[in-house]
């Protein structure tokens, strides 16, 4: 399993996803499912789920709290998680 | 070929933008498109890019950066964004037309700062007189006539005092002259990326503050089932693909400025352009649009012949195999501004790849042709 960061773009992925691997933690830019946003595409950050707590507390300091955040089963299913 | 018009486009450019280009074309091909491996690709070097340009332009975030196709694209944006019919608009005497047009095709009711060459004192005592009359100002850092660098600090800080929105057309000065985003707190500022960015035609930037109208509509890659421009950026404003070949070619012209810093690549450009005024300084049949204040002026100068039309002259040194541009350099304010606008002017600009040799070489055949004259 892994966590999806759900982005309103895919420059702020990209942007999420360099400050996490700045402070050393595995983050890949990738296209979140359809599901995760009923506007149609956008863009997620995938991250690890033994690094969840530490990406939170990263991007809730720099002000780039994720909006939305899903967990993903190795199925490719999604389940929103509350915050 | 001695070029001395960079002010229009940058010739020499450092090796790698070229390098950068070919990279691109050949395994890039569109951000925000997929997740493959040149659509990624492509995404990485756009990033790359805007995370460069915001760290020369002091740009809180990357986003903040958006593609256009050159800085009069980027003008276009910011005055859609916040002129209308009738707004009163207050701009320098030495606008572009990339300005005054789109004001004129608004409606918008131009009010001019009308104030000598090299005379920021004048400028700014006019400046805040007329500011409490105007809905919006829109100044260019440097003249693209006569290099004269405007004192746009002062200019944002009076609208700061006053609450009115700035504009700033930095065609001129982005790459030499210092351009602080965040501390002038701009609404808007443009630039092209193929003068002093070193990056190739067809590329240009506007850094911008979050509220933007769009200029273009379509495909943005991103809340694709709503009919309206997503409504934050860059995506608000960054409709269709890409043309990241030439932002790879960006990225590498604004690494190298980076790297050089634009301080000395100002100073660079200044020593060739005092070296060419002396070699012109005693030669009576020219008129040399020249400031005694270094810190007034980047590296473009305009010079008169007394004698010769300007385009005449220009078609003499291009045939000596030095190119430079005459006439109005589509900014007929600038000329009404500082009264050259019945004959224009022709423009000598300077870039830091430019050598002591070829400015020399280019000075001496400018007295051999006005000699033969």
């Amino acid at each position: 399993m892994h966590y999806l960061i759900l982005s309103k773009s895919l420059t702020h992925a990209q942007r999420t996803a360099r400050l996490l691997q700045r402070e050393g933690v595995f983050a890949s830019v990738t296209k979140a499912p359809q599901s995760a946003n009923p506007g149609g595409c956008t863009y997620g950050v995938k991250i690890g789920a033994r690094n969840l707590e530490r990406a939170q507390s990263i991007l809730q300091e720099a002000g780039l709290a994720a909006e939305k955040l899903f967990s993903v089963d190795a199925h490719g299913r999604i389940n929103e998680v509350e915050q | 070929m001695i070029y001395l018009d960079s002010a229009a486009t940058s010739l020499y450019k450092p090796e790698t933008v070229p390098a950068a280009m070919v990279q691109a074309l050949q395994q890039m091909t569109s951000p925000g498109r997929g997740t493959h491996e040149s659509a990624m690709a492509a995404a990485e070097c756009c990033y790359q890019c805007r995370e460069r340009l915001a760290k020369l332009f002091h740009v809180p975030g990357p986003e903040n950066v958006v593609f256009t196709m050159n800085a009069t694209h980027g003008l276009n944006i910011a005055i859609h964004s916040l002129i209308h019919r009738g707004s009163r608009v207050l701009i320098s005497g030495y606008e572009h037309n990339a300005v005054t047009r789109p004001l004129h095709a608004y409606g918008a009711e131009p009010v001019i700062i009308s104030a000598p060459l090299f005379a920021p004192e004048q400028f700014l005592r006019e400046a805040e007189r007329l500011i409490g009359t105007v809905d919006a100002v829109i100044s260019t850092h440097a003249s693209n006539v006569f290099g004269y660098i405007l004192p746009v600090e002062q200019l944002a800080e009076l609208c700061r005092r006053y609450r009115k929105p700035l504009i700033l057309d930095a065609s001129q000065s982005a790459g030499v002259l210092e351009v602080d985003f965040t501390a002038l707190g701009a609404e808007f500022i443009a630039m092209p990326g193929h003068k002093g960015l070193m990056g190739p035609q067809g590329t240009g930037v506007l850094l911008c503050k979050n509220d933007t109208t769009p200029l273009l509509y379509g495909g943005s890659g991103s809340e694709s089932r709503s009919q309206t421009m997503p409504d934050f950026l860059p995506d608000r404003l960054e409709a269709g693909t890409h043309n990241v070949t030439g932002i790879a070619g960006l990225s590498a012209g604004v690494k190298y400025i980076l790297e050089q810093g634009c301080g000395a690549i100002r100073q660079r450009e200044l020593r060739l352009m005092e070296r060419f005024a002396e070699q012109l300084q005693d030669c009576g049949e020219l008129q040399l649009f020249l400031s005694s204040k270094k810190e007034l002026q980047c590296g473009v100068l305009s010079l008169l012949p007394r004698d010769m039309d300007c385009n005449a002259f220009a078609e003499a040194m291009g045939a000596e195999n030095v190119a430079v541009r005459a006439g109005l350099h589509c900014a007929p304010l600038a000329h009404q501004t500082a009264g050259t606008i019945g004959t224009g002017t022709v423009r000598f600009s300077f870039s830091p790849f430019n050598t002591a040799a070829q400015v020399e070489k280019a000075a001496a055949i400018c007295k051999k042709i006005l000699k033969k004259n």
